[in-house]
């Protein structure tokens, strides 16, 4: 008795009642969550560009480059997040490549670099994949149209095809990135001091299982709840085939 | 191989064909194609699907390369692998069956994308000349809307417009109204009609025999891959030569 109460003495002074740990713990949860916020923000750009890139060589006619285009989507579709992330953290430095840099003036740990690039990779494989299907959805007619009036033809990709094949496959890349936002707890392992990491932090420290992993549910739900909104009004706002659109760009009809 | 030989009025021609081949994989569809198509002249070609008559046009603006002979549009030679094929496709319009609109963007940008971005003029001179042109093919007061907004023979015509904001030299026109409901037909040949009126070079492939008559210098009529006959519209709807053409008319003037 004598001992838990001297206990209770050290422990800081808050009442204890359900969640309590979670109010106590705020700042902690809420710097996870622009860790992953950031982290995503930037594997998202890694994996938009080299989605495109990838999507668009494994469309074209030419040999070589497709052949490594496809060699990269299976590879990366093809094995675990987890394990990738691994070989990024541990394996890269050891094939001489620097993972902590400085980027006009603010440093990059290594963790953060090795995640966002095994992030944005992975989910750039399976964005490749859904712009991939978007290209070949657009009528050839659409390209003809386009070399007929003198465009080349990396004009008529950017200015006729990319930006309908991409308004078409909004929906699942909405379903790519709130994927992707997720995935990013895995990156808690190496270091990562994301919404997770500080969730195993809080938990350590309070062994209120139960209540810190249930309100981190909440926590990713606030992330991803409102993106997947924003992809939807998206979706509404540059879809051309939808009436609504219509009236949303302000056309007379 | 032929040497270009100037034409009795000392024009040279626009375009040129010469011994031009075409293969789709093993079908011969291009059998040896010679004509030549002067400035201002308007040419409807005829012939039995599957002939080759899309081919012919598509082949003028190298959507499809020619895989023998030489195909000389505006004094570049297609069958050289070095042509400058942008240049030649700026110089050549092209309306298709099926419009080809692009559905992201709004009539008037359809308008006025090919000659800010190849031509590199303005974007309120080209806002000024699309304008213009939807003028012309009577429809500026949709200059806004999108193109699924549009009817099929308002689409066709802003297809019209679209090409003409390059100031081709030649408009190809790949049977252009065979994808209109038959009430649009009439909106959209009258388009053609005042093209042809305004002293425009075109090439047509359509199955508006009564059009056709009325519009066209020259009538082709190609079969088996070739120009099997030339002619005036009379000569050839009152008088034609060939057996085949003479099928070809009694099959589609009475049906």
């Amino acid at each position: 008795m004598i001992l838990l109460a001297e206990a209770n003495a050290a422990a800081p002074a808050v009442s204890d009642y359900f969640g309590s740990a979670i109010v106590e713990y705020l700042p902690y949860f809420l710097r996870g969550m622009l860790m992953t916020i950031n982290i995503s923000f930037w594997a998202a750009i890694v994996s938009f560009a080299i989605g495109l890139v990838v999507a668009v060589l494994r469309v074209t006619p030419s040999g070589g480059l497709k052949v490594v285009a496809t060699a990269f989507t299976e590879f990366f579709r093809n094995t675990p997040l987890y394990v990738q992330v691994l070989v990024f953290y541990f394996g890269l430095p050891k094939l001489g490549i620097q993972l902590k840099f400085s980027f006009f003036g603010i440093e990059v740990g290594d963790s953060f670099s090795a995640g966002t690039l095994a992030l944005g990779l992975y989910t750039g494989a399976y964005v490749a994949e859904a712009i991939r299907s978007g290209l070949l959805a657009i009528p050839r007619g659409q390209g003809e149209a386009a070399r007929s009036l003198g465009l080349s033809v990396l004009q008529t990709l950017r200015l006729v095809v990319l930006p309908q094949a991409i308004r078409l496959v909004l929906p699942p890349l909405g379903n790519l990135y709130s994927a992707m936002l997720k995935n990013s707890a895995l990156l808690s392992s190496i270091g990562v001091m994301d919404l997770m990491f500080q969730a195993d932090f809080v938990n350590n420290r309070t062994f209120k299982t139960f209540e810190v992993f249930t309100s981190v549910v909440f926590f990713y739900l606030m992330l991803t709840l409102p993106m997947g909104w924003f992809v939807h009004w998206l979706e509404k706002k540059y879809n051309p085939l939808r009436a609504k659109t219509l009236r949303l760009q302000g056309a007379r009809i | 191989m032929s040497i270009s030989v100037d034409q009795p009025n000392g024009r040279t021609p626009l375009i040129e064909f010469r011994e031009v081949h075409k293969h789709f994989g093993k079908l011969h569809i291009l059998r040896g194609v010679n004509e030549k198509i002067m400035e201002g002249e308007v040419i409807v070609i005829l012939g039995p699907s599957g002939c080759g008559k899309s081919t012919m046009l598509r082949c003028i603006n190298h959507l499809e390369k020619i895989d023998g002979g030489d195909l000389i549009v505006d004094g570049i030679n297609l069958g050289d692998p070095h042509a400058n094929v942008n240049r030649i496709r700026g110089e050549t319009g092209m309306v298709f069956q099926q419009f080809n609109l692009f559905p992201h963007l709004s009539v008037l940008q359809n308008v006025m994308l090919a000659p800010m971005k190849v031509r590199g003029i303005s974007k309120d001179a080209a806002r000024e000349k699309g304008l213009k042109l939807l003028k012309r093919v009577g429809i500026e007061e949709k200059a806004d809307a999108f193109p699924i907004q549009l009817s099929g023979g308002q689409q066709q015509r802003v297809a019209i417009a679209r090409s003409l904001a390059m100031d081709p030299k030649i408009m190809l026109f790949d049977e252009p109204t065979s994808a209109l409901d038959p009430e649009m037909i009439r909106e959209v040949l009258d388009v053609m009609r005042g093209l042809a009126q305004a002293g425009m070079t075109m090439a047509i492939v359509t199955h508006e025999m009564a059009f056709a008559r009325e519009v066209a210098n020259r009538v082709l009529f190609i079969d088996g891959g070739k120009v099997c006959e030339s002619g005036t519209p009379a000569e050839f709807f009152d008088n034609p030569k060939e057996e085949r053409a003479k099928d070809f008319l009694s099959k589609i003037l009475k049906h």
